[in-house]
């Protein structure tokens, strides 16, 4: 019975592999809209890890997140140098790094901070950042790249490089004058630090000054002001953020209130995971957006394989006659139609599965370029184990449809040709 | 992920606008609250802010002698942390004498109650059950920021459930 129900199918391989390959593609798009949404998550809880606190100029908690931690957006307002002293000097706080945020380097931000970000600054599960060549910047002048920034630009140690005034495309003026010679490159992080260049706080005050007016006076455009690099220079008016890791997690929201309620300036301090809490919660909607779509495309797969089925039973009344008549019982007829559809989503399922690592492991690179998407491959999570189910449990519903008219039309027929 | 970063600059504003000063004054509905829960080795700090209507049912000077009996109640119940929370017993939680700040009733302003409850547990406890919900059935949401070893998170709970801390 097995091998004339494998003969039948292998004679129909046509319509059989198309429906194969539609319940496939349903499964790749499903599953995979589930990895993509799960792996963009923990790429951003990853992010920031062993930072209990954020300061920034008081905006929307998930804004502030945004700009300090993922460079997207800008800072409404900076905070006062003096603030950032007094903030960081509560005994609370075991350490501070401060972030400037404003200038680019051919569509990378650069940040100013100090040495204290290489020390302090925490990524993945307790990840500390690591160099792949190279060392922390001492010097005014001295830059430390992210990997990707190194990659892409080709850059090595020892290398020069000019800064823009401004971020992006709109981005106006070369700070040509001060070059800044690159020092160290540091290790993939699967972050945004990947894409960032680092330099200290007095390199960004040194290449702003004369800089007031929002353009080069002719003071700093002649080089007068870089010539010397070991002057001692003023400390910055202004930063755009601080990370705060505190001496024990109790005080988070002692401090955050402390912060809150800084008289001296609006701030706000807030808990990056909780702020990542919020954003997921905005983006629910786009993301059962995706999920509805994806639900509804395997809808489809699944009914044009029941199309596929119905037609073909048609086709078939003389193979299930012939069946009964060399003995099969109607229920055996049943069972081989039912058994032929699942038979045929288990192979779509496992089709589409193996879709999607093909294509994750194709695409892996290009998505860790473009979009610092860091995709493990991985073992299908309870989640999707789920999802296959579903598909499966769906196959079962549908094919008890056509099974059910095999069942019919086999006890009816007989032999009698219509 | 820039798409996704996309639709969450599109959402942003909606977000800042409701949430600019939940940190700072506490957004004040009644009904809701928040509690800030930190764990450190094995110690639990809870601190609550709450719209006193949540507890008291009024937020002005209390006038009758029912209301000043109220306020009385209430503040007596507040400083029993086992009115509120109750971390699971395998943990062996002991509470420390919690910190309620009464709100002082200025005239034309929402009165907000705050109070710090502090644990000392053998283990970090799995989870917190809300006596509140029943002792104060005015609340009907929390809003929950977690501090714990296991990173931190914002979690929303409904009247009835428990504080899952894992």
């Amino acid at each position: 019975m097995l091998k004339i129900a494998l003969r039948s199918l292998l004679n129909r391989r046509l319509t059989v592999a198309l429906a194969v390959l539609t319940v496939a593609l349903s499964v790749l798009l499903l599953v995979g809209v589930e990895r993509l949404r799960s792996e963009a998550r923990s790429s951003f809880a990853n992010t920031v890890s062993g930072t209990d606190l954020i300061v920034g100029a008081r905006t929307g908690s998930v804004q502030l997140l945004l700009y300090s931690v993922f460079r997207v957006g800008n800072a409404t307002n900076n905070i006062g140098w003096d603030s950032y002293q007094a903030l960081a000097k509560d005994r609370r706080v075991a350490w501070t790094i401060p972030v400037s945020l404003g200038d680019s380097h051919h569509g990378f931000a650069v940040l100013g901070t100090t040495g204290d970000y290489f020390k302090y600054l925490r990524y993945g599960e307790d990840s500390q950042l690591q160099f792949s060549q190279g060392k922390p910047f001492e010097k005014t002048h001295d830059a430390v790249l992210g990997a990707n920034v190194a990659a892409k630009m080709r850059y090595s140690l020892g290398q020069n490089i000019v800064l823009t005034h401004g971020s992006g495309e709109g981005a106006m003026s070369e700070h040509d004058d001060q070059p800044f010679t690159i020092v160290g490159i540091l290790a993939p992080t699967g972050t945004p630090v990947d894409d960032t260049v680092h330099v200290s706080l007095d390199g960004l005050t040194a290449i702003h000054e004369g800089w007031e007016s929002g353009s080069a006076s002719l003071l700093s455009s002649t080089g007068v002001l870089a010539a010397d690099q070991d002057r001692t220079l003023p400390p910055p008016s202004s930063i755009t953020a601080f990370y705060v890791g505190l001496k024990s997690r109790t005080a988070i929201f002692g401090y955050q209130r402390a912060v809150n309620q800084y008289s001296d300036e609006s701030l706000m301090a807030i808990m990056p995971g909780v702020a990542l809490s919020e954003l997921w919660q905005l983006m629910k909607i786009a993301e059962q957006a995706l999920s509805v779509v994806s639900g509804f495309v395997l809808v489809i797969g699944l009914m044009g394989m029941l199309t596929a089925l119905l037609t073909g039973l048609n086709e078939r009344r003389r193979e299930m006659a012939i069946l009964r008549s060399v003995g099969a019982r109607a229920w055996q007829i049943f069972a081989l139609v039912m058994g032929e559809t699942l038979l045929l989503v288990s192979a779509g399922i496992t089709a589409g599965i193996a879709l999607l690592y093909a294509m994750l492991l194709a695409c892996k690179p290009i998505l860790h370029e473009v979009y610092s998407l860091n995709i493990a491959i991985a073992t299908p999570s309870a989640t999707e184990w789920l999802l296959m189910g579903l598909t499966l449990l769906a196959g079962c519903l549908i094919a008890a449809l056509p099974a059910w008219r095999a069942y019919r039309m086999s006890l009816s027929d007989g032999l009698s040709p219509h | 992920m820039k798409n996704l970063i996309a639709m969450a600059c599109i959402a942003i504003p909606l977000a800042s606008f409701a949430k600019e000063h939940s940190h700072a004054h506490g957004a004040h509905v009644h009904g809701v609250a928040q509690i800030d829960v930190a764990i450190e080795g094995k110690t639990l700090l809870i601190a609550l802010e709450s719209p006193a209507d949540n507890l008291l049912g009024f937020e002005r000077t209390p006038k009758t002698e029912a209301e000043k009996a109220k306020l009385k109640a209430v503040t007596e119940q507040l400083k029993q942390a086992a009115a509120l929370f109750a971390p699971d017993a395998a943990a062996q939680c002991k509470a420390a004498t919690p910190v309620v700040n009464m709100p002082s009733f200025k005239k034309g302003e929402h009165s907000d109650i705050d109070a710090e409850y502090r644990f000392d547990c053998t283990s970090v406890p799995a989870s917190i059950a809300l006596p509140l919900w029943k002792n104060f059935p005015n609340f009907k949401k929390l809003t929950a920021n977690i501090a714990s070893d296991k990173g931190q998170k914002q979690v929303t709970l409904k009247s009835g459930q428990n504080l899952n801390l894992k």
